[in-house]
C-alpha cells in the first residue's frame, strides 16, 4: 500500500520537475548571451613564473569596472602580495589586472576593479527571491568555460550565524565568486561553497551591497590590520551572547552543563549505552559551528566547539575509573586548520580549580597566538571534575581567532556553567 | 733481579707473564726459545734480550727479523726499554723490564660493597622480582577497562622482564669479560631496586603535579632526580662490575648519566622547537582524596590565564 502512495505522489513530481528545467533552460540561456560580457575567469598569477596558481570566477557590478569575486579566490594576494597578482581573462579572451579594493573575509567576498569605461554590468537585485523560484549560478566550473547551472532557491540557510543562501544545483570549484541572478538577470548571491549532491551556499544580497557600496571609502592600507579588524568585530558579534550572561543549563547524565546559548550552535549527541561490554557508561553532547572564516590555503578560524563527556562506572574501582578518566583526557586539539607560517605553538597550563556550584575541576587551558594578528589568538580548553570516586566530566571548548579579553570571559561563563544535579 | 716479560692483549693489559733469572733471554717462534710466540709474523730467531748485572738496564736487539723490531711504534735494531715501553714483534706486544719495578699500592676495598653483600644473595633477587611483578600485575589492572585476565598480563610482564634483564647481563658479560664474576645476582638486585624506586618517584610526581600544576622549574627538579638515578645505578653497575679506583667510577658514573641527561634535554629542546598544530601536555587526574585542597577559585582561575596568553604571544617573534 505504502508503495502505491507513494508512486502515485512520485509520477506527478516528475511531470513539474521535467516542465520546470525546460523553462529554465530557455531563462538561461536568455541570461547567459546578455551577460556574458559581464563574467570574468578571475586568476591568481604567480609573478615568477607568470603562469595562473589557481582561479575562480567575477562578475562586473558597475560601468566603470568595479568586479566581486570571493575573498578565497584572491587570498593568497593579500598574504602574499609580492607573489601573486589578479588578472580576469573576458570571455572573448583578454586580460588584464585587478586592483583589490575592499574585502569581506567573514562573508568571503572581495571587490576588485579593472580600467575600463561603459562596460556591461550586472544588476544587484532589490531583494531575495521567493522559496523555489529559480535561480542560476555563473562560473567557470574546471576551467572549462563560462556555464550557467540552474537550480532553486530554498531560502537561507537555517540556524546559521553568518547567513548563506541555500541553492539546490552543483556549484563546482572554480564557480567560486561567480553571481547567481534570477529570472530577470538580477543578481541575488555569489557562489561560495558546496555540500555536495546538489546542495550549494551563496552570499546573500545584503554583505554583497554592503560590499559595493564600499566602493566610494578609500582602499585600506594595511589589508592585514583590516582582516583583524573584520574578525574582531565578528568575534564580538559571536561570542557577546555567550558573555553576557549567566549560560542557560541542561542536563547530561549526573551533570548539568550549558544548554542553548544561541540558536546557531548546532549539537549531537552520542552514547555507548549499547555497548554491552563494556564496563562504563560515556555519555557525549557536541555543539560546533558548521561555518569557518577561510583566511587562506592553510589558515582557517572562526570556529567555536564546545564539547561535553558525563563518564560513570559502578564496575571498574576508583583508581581504575580515574585512570580510564585519565586516558580521555590526552588528546585534546584545535578545532581549525592553521599551519607554522600563521600560528604559533600552543602554550599551555593546567590549575585545579572549584567553581561557585562547588565542582572541584582541573583544567588544561591552551593558547597560540597568530602570527599576523597581534590580538588574535586559538584557545582551547579541557577540564575534568574530580570530586566524584566513580563519575566524572569531561568539558572542553576551542574558540579560534578570538581576543584575549574575549576568550577569558568565555571561558568564565564556561568554567560557572558546570555542576551536578 | 730478574727479567720480567709481560704479554699483552689489546688495551695493554697483561695477559700473560714470565720471570727469568739469567741475564739473557731470547724470544721468538722457534722451539728453543726462551719465550716460543705462535705468532706467524714472528720469526724463528727474532730478539734477543740482554740486562746488564750491574746497573739491571735491559737491552733488547733485532737478530735480522722479517718484520724487524719496533719500540712505542718505533721501527729500531737495538733499544734500552723500561716498564713504561712497548715492544712489538709482528703481532705481539710486550713490555719487558726488571723485576725491581714497584707495583701500585693495593685499592682500598669500598665500604659500600661489604654493605651491599645482601645483593648477592639469589632470594633476595627473586623477592625484588616478586614485587616487580606485583607492582606491574596492579599496574596494569588499574589500567584495564574491560574484564581483567590474569593471562593477559603474563606476556606482558615476560617482555617487561626481558627488556630489564639486558643491563645485568650486559654487565655481567662485560665483567666476566675482564675475567672477573659476573655476579648476576647483584645486577639483577640493583637494576630491580632502582628501576622500583623509578617507579614509586614516578607516583610521587604524579601527586606533586596534580596539587601545584604549575610549580616553577619543576621540569629541571624532574631532570635532575633523574640524572641522579641514573648516577646511582651506573655507579653501582660499575662497583659489581668491574674493580677500579673510586675516583675512575665516580668519573664513569658521572660521565654516562650527563651523556644520558644531555640527550633527554636536547630531544626536550628539539621537540619544543618544532610546530606542531596540537597542544602538548601531559594531564594528571586523581580522585579528590589525593587532593590538598579546592585549588583557586573561578576569579583567580581566569585571572591566572593571562600567562598562556603572554607566553603564546611571546612566542609570536620568535622565528
Amino acid at each position: 500500500m505504502k508503495l502505491m502512495s507513494l508512486f502515485r505522489i512520485f509520477i506527478p513530481l516528475f511531470c513539474c520537475l521535467s516542465n520546470a528545467s525546460l523553462a529554465a533552460q530557455e531563462n538561461a540561456k536568455d541570461v547567459f548571451g546578455h551577460y556574458q560580457p559581464a563574467l570574468f575567469q578571475i586568476r591568481m598569477i604567480e609573478v615568477e613564473s607568470g603562469n595562473k596558481s589557481s582561479i575562480g570566477s567575477g562578475f562586473q557590478v558597475s560601468a566603470d569596472g568595479l568586479i566581486v569575486t570571493n575573498y578565497h579566490v584572491i587570498s593568497d594576494s593579500v598574504f602574499y602580495p609580492k607573489k601573486y597578482r589578479i588578472e580576469y581573462l573576458t570571455h572573448e579572451g583578454e586580460t588584464g589586472t585587478l586592483k583589490l579594493l575592499h574585502i569581506d573575509v567573514v562573508n568571503d567576498l572581495a571587490l576588485v576593479q579593472r580600467e575600463t569605461a561603459n562596460a556591461p554590468f550586472f544588476v544587484l537585485g532589490e531583494n531575495l527571491p521567493a522559496q523555489g523560484d529559480n535561480i542560476f549560478s555563473l562560473g567557470n566550473p574546471h576551467d572549462l568555460g563560462m556555464i550557467v547551472v540552474p537550480g532553486t532557491y530554498n531560502g537561507l540557510k537555517k540556524s546559521s550565524f553568518n547567513q548563506k543562501i541555500h541553492f539546490t544545483g552543483s556549484i563546482n570549484p572554480g564557480m567560486s565568486g561567480g553571481p547567481t541572478v534570477n529570472a530577470y538577470g538580477q543578481v541575488v548571491g555569489v557562489n561560495v561553497a558546496t555540500a555536495g549532491n546538489q546542495i550549494g551556499f551563496l552570499v546573500p544580497l545584503a554583505p554583497l551591497q554592503a560590499l559595493v557600496n564600499r566602493a566610494v571609502d578609500p582602499t585600506p592600507d594595511d589589508f592585514m590590520a583590516e582582516i583583524q579588524r573584520q574578525l574582531i568585530d565578528n568575534q564580538q558579534r559571536l561570542l557577546t551572547p555567550f558573555v553576557e550572561n549567566p549560560w542557560p543549563i541542561a542536563t547530561l547524565g549526573q551533570a548539568q552543563v550549558a544548554g542553548e546559548v544561541v540558536s546557531f550552535l548546532p549539537c549531537w549527541g552520542d552514547s555507548n549505552a549499547n555497548d554491552k561490554n563494556a564496563r562504563y557508561l560515556t555519555v557525549q553532547k557536541r555543539c560546533r559551528l558548521d561555518e569557518e572564516i577561510y583566511l587562506h590555503q592553510r589558515l582557517r578560524t572562526g570556529t567555536l566547539e564546545l564539547e561535553y563527556e558525563w563518564l560513570t562506572s559502578d564496575k571498574l574501582s576508583s583508581a581504575t575509573f580515574y585512570n580510564l578518566y585519565e586516558q580521555g583526557m590526552q588528546s585534546a586539539g584545535p578545532g581549525n586548520n592553521a599551519g607554522k607560517e600563521n600560528v604559533t605553538n600552543y602554550s599551555c597550563q593546567q590549575q585545579r580549580m572549584a567553581n561557585s556550584h562547588n565542582m572541584k575541576l582541573r583544567f588544561v587551558f591552551c593558547t597560540r597566538a597568530y602570527k599576523d594578528f597581534d590580538q588574535l589568538y586559538d584557545v582551547l580548553i579541557l577540564g575534568a571534575s574530580y570530586d566524584q570516586a566513580n563519575q566524572g566530566l569531561i568539558s572542553h571548548f576551542t574558540l579560534a581567532g578570538v581576543t584575549q579579553q574575549m576568550s577569558q570571559a568565555f571561558t568564565q561563563r564556561f568554567v560557572e556553567a558546570l555542576a551536578w544535579q | 733481579m730478574a727479567i720480567i716479560v709481560e704479554k699483552l692483549g689489546g688495551n695493554n693489559r697483561q695477559v700473560k707473564h714470565f720471570r727469568f733469572d739469567q741475564q739473557q733471554i731470547s724470544i721468538g717462534r722457534g722451539y728453543d726459545n726462551d719465550i716460543r710466540l705462535d705468532d706467524p709474523y714472528v720469526c724463528a730467531d727474532h730478539v734477543l734480550i740482554e740486562q746488564d748485572p750491574d746497573s739491571g738496564q735491559i737491552r733488547i736487539s733485532d737478530k735480522q727479523s722479517v718484520n724487524g723490531l719496533r719500540v712505542n711504534g718505533l721501527a729500531t735494531t737495538q733499544s734500552a726499554v723500561t716498564k713504561q715501553d712497548v715492544i712489538v714483534l709482528g703481532k705481539t706486544r710486550l713490555r719487558i723490564f726488571d723485576s725491581a719495578e714497584q707495583v701500585d699500592p693495593a685499592l682500598r676495598l669500598s665500604v659500600i660493597e661489604s654493605r651491599l653483600n645482601f645483593l648477592s644473595h639469589w632470594r633476595f633477587a627473586l623477592l625484588l622480582g616478586f614485587v616487580y611483578a606485583l607492582a606491574l600485575t596492579y599496574q596494569t589492572y588499574l589500567n584495564t577497562f574491560v574484564e581483567f585476565e590474569l593471562g593477559k598480563v603474563l606476556p606482558r610482564l615476560i617482555s617487561d622482564f626481558l627488556i630489564l634483564s639486558a643491563w645485568p647481563l650486559l654487565f655481567g658479560m662485560l665483567s666476566r669479560l675482564q675475567k672477573q664474576d659476573a655476579r648476576l645476582a647483584s645486577q639483577y638486585s640493583i637494576a630491580l631496586i632502582m628501576v622500583l624506586i623509578g617507579m614509586g618517584l614516578s607516583l610521587i610526581n604524579q601527586w606533586i603535579q596534580f596539587n601545584y600544576p604549575q610549580l616553577p622549574a619543576w621540569n629541571l627538579v624532574e631532570l635532575s632526580v633523574l640524572a641522579l638515578l641514573l648516577f646511582v645505578l651506573f655507579w653501582l653497575t660499575l662497583l659489581i662490575a668491574f674493580h677500579q679506583p673510586t675516583y675512575k667510577r665516580n668519573r664513569i658514573a658521572l660521565g654516562c648519566s650527563l651523556i644520558l641527561l644531555s640527550c633527554i634535554m636536547g630531544w626536550q629542546q628539539i621537540k619544543q622547537a618544532e610546530f606542531t598544530p596540537r597542544p602538548v601536555y601531559q594531564f594528571i587526574l586523581l580522585p579528590d582524596s589525593y587532593a590538598l585542597d579546592d585549588g583557586m577559585t573561578t576569579d583567580q582561575f581566569i585571572q591566572s590565564l593571562q600567562g598562556s596568553y603572554a607566553d603564546s604571544a611571546a612566542n609570536r617573534t620568535k622565528k
